[in-house]
């Protein structure tokens, strides 16, 4: 069924082509969401992505691959967007942190505040693998297939995301325990 | 530093789903966008695939051309440089791509940026755990910039048969057996090693001496900048061991922390300094096909570290 409608929408059809991004469009706002942390930026991001996937679709070989093909876009227009988010250093309207609790309510709202905090100080590129690990579920491998990198490289960058992430909320600590909690 | 060994599950349940629903507005959008929007033609497959033989035919006349007319020139008593102190461009050096990020040569270091480097001097954060200790380092052109690991790799990557990368490392265990490191069954990759290293560098070099499971060479003094240690090679295993090690993608882990095996065979050449009170590892990594020009690159962008702590 996607098959036909990739073939159909890279014939041209429109139609074909939102009636394959339609039901995926919750789950690709949620992998937006958690990879900019910014309501607003998530919505750009994906409409971007979505033009892009229209534009270049011609170019995808395999019509099986629709899905990862399409969030491996979605994930570099994401980087991109999050990448020039760092360098305008513009306030930002953020995900509620007191938002709804986690599923099993492992965390409190005062954890959720300091892995914002944390998460935020991430470069781009290590946001982006733990939503895909912790998030999509995805192993080292297929990071690495969604991104086009060595799984090597992935690897890697799936440890230094979690030992930055470690050593930002050490940090945080640290400040908390020492000027009371940061705004 | 404070271990977080839940910090996987923590994550998990941070990004985990809420149900999150796409405004209807971003498909609107997308749908008036795509109206007007110009298809692109299908990508081209890799240059190396398409390359037909007339092509490559071509490209070898001509780069033999190029090759004649440097020699000739390069020749003493023939109208070129030969024989004079002259600097000559390195006949490997590549071109600057397009783009290539803003050389620091003439405004002094700058930040790491991610990407294909011009060459000149750069400011590495070597460290996340340490965000105030940075390094200054000159990078030839060619090499890239890795800032989010943080890491350098030559023009080949990191990857084996002939890749190098420089990377940072500030471990304090090791693990007894690197090719099972899966100690605790769950197949996380942040796990603490089940050997614990006292704090000098000194202490750190006899581990790895004390690790028959790789070849280590006898330690000797070095000096990063101002910043004194020792430095020691490590010779890891070859496929016939990585295939069997754990981990969904086999690896093999020395460090509790930091860098596993870059591929079967690898080498790794490491200076550990004591950067007051961190103990900082640069790991120069490459493997028997790595050139040696690219090895004798990695050394020299070693030596000229100026660390600040």
């Amino acid at each position: 069924m996607d098959r036909d409608l990739v073939e159909l929408a890279r014939r041209g059809d429109q139609a074909a082509f939102m009636a394959l991004v339609r039901p995926r469009s919750d789950r690709l706002f949620a992998i937006a969401q958690r990879i900019l942390r910014d309501v607003d930026r998530a919505e750009d991001a994906l409409q971007d992505a979505l033009v892009i996937a229209w534009r270049d679709l011609r170019g995808l070989r395999d019509p099986d691959r629709f899905e990862a093909w399409l969030r491996r876009l979605l994930v570099n227009v994401c980087i991109r967007h999050a990448a020039r988010e760092r360098r305008r250093a513009v306030r930002l309207r953020v995900l509620p942190v007191d938002g709804p609790a986690a599923p099993d309510q492992l965390l409190t709202v005062a954890d959720r505040d300091q892995l914002e905090r944390g998460f935020r100080r991430l470069p781009p590129e290590q946001r982006a693998v733990l939503v895909m690990h912790h998030f999509l579920g995805y192993s080292p491998a297929e990071i690495a297939e969604t991104l086009a990198i060595p799984p090597g490289t992935a690897r890697s960058r799936l440890h230094n995301a979690h030992r930055a992430i470690r050593a930002a909320l050490d940090a945080d600590a640290r400040v908390t325990a020492v000027g009371g909690r940061s705004a | 530093m404070n271990r977080q060994p839940d910090v996987e599950l923590v994550l998990r349940a941070y990004l985990a789903d809420e149900g999150d629903i796409a405004p209807d507005r971003i498909l609107e959008v997308v749908a008036e966008r795509i109206a007007s929007q110009p298809r692109r033609l299908a990508s081209r497959l890799p240059w190396r695939n398409t390359m037909n033989g007339y092509l490559k035919l071509v490209a070898g006349l001509a780069a033999a051309l190029v090759v004649g007319v440097v020699g000739y020139n390069l020749l003493p008593g023939f109208g070129g440089s030969g024989g004079q102190s002259t600097p000559i461009p390195s006949p490997t050096a590549p071109p600057s791509p397009p783009n290539s990020t803003s050389s620091p040569a003439a405004t002094g270091p700058i930040d790491l940026p991610d990407g294909t480097l011009t060459g000149g001097r750069y400011r590495i954060q070597p460290l996340p755990e340490a965000p105030s200790l940075s390094i200054v380092a000159d990078v030839p052109a060619g090499w890239l910039g890795h800032p989010a690991y943080p890491a350098l790799t030559g023009r080949t990557t990191e990857e084996p048969p002939d890749g190098i990368l420089i990377g940072f490392m500030s471990p304090d265990g090791l693990f007894s057996d690197p090719c099972h490191w899966d100690l605790d069954g769950t197949g996380s990759i942040d796990q603490p090693g089940d050997i614990e290293v006292g704090p000098t560098v000194d202490d750190l070099v006899a581990a790895l001496n004390a690790n028959a499971s790789y070849t280590s060479s006898a330690a000797t003094p070095v000096s990063l900048g101002e910043y004194r240690g020792q430095r020691l090679e490590l010779r890891l295993p070859g496929t016939d061991v990585l295939s069997t090690c754990d981990g969904e993608e086999p690896a093999y882990f020395v460090f509790s922390t930091g860098y596993y095996s870059q591929g079967p065979n690898s080498l790794w050449d490491l200076f550990i300094v004591d950067v007051d009170g961190t103990r900082l590892i640069t790991m120069v990594s490459y493997f028997p096909g790595t050139p040696p020009a690219d090895v004798a690159a990695a050394r020299a962008i070693v030596e000229s570290f100026q660390i600040t702590p």
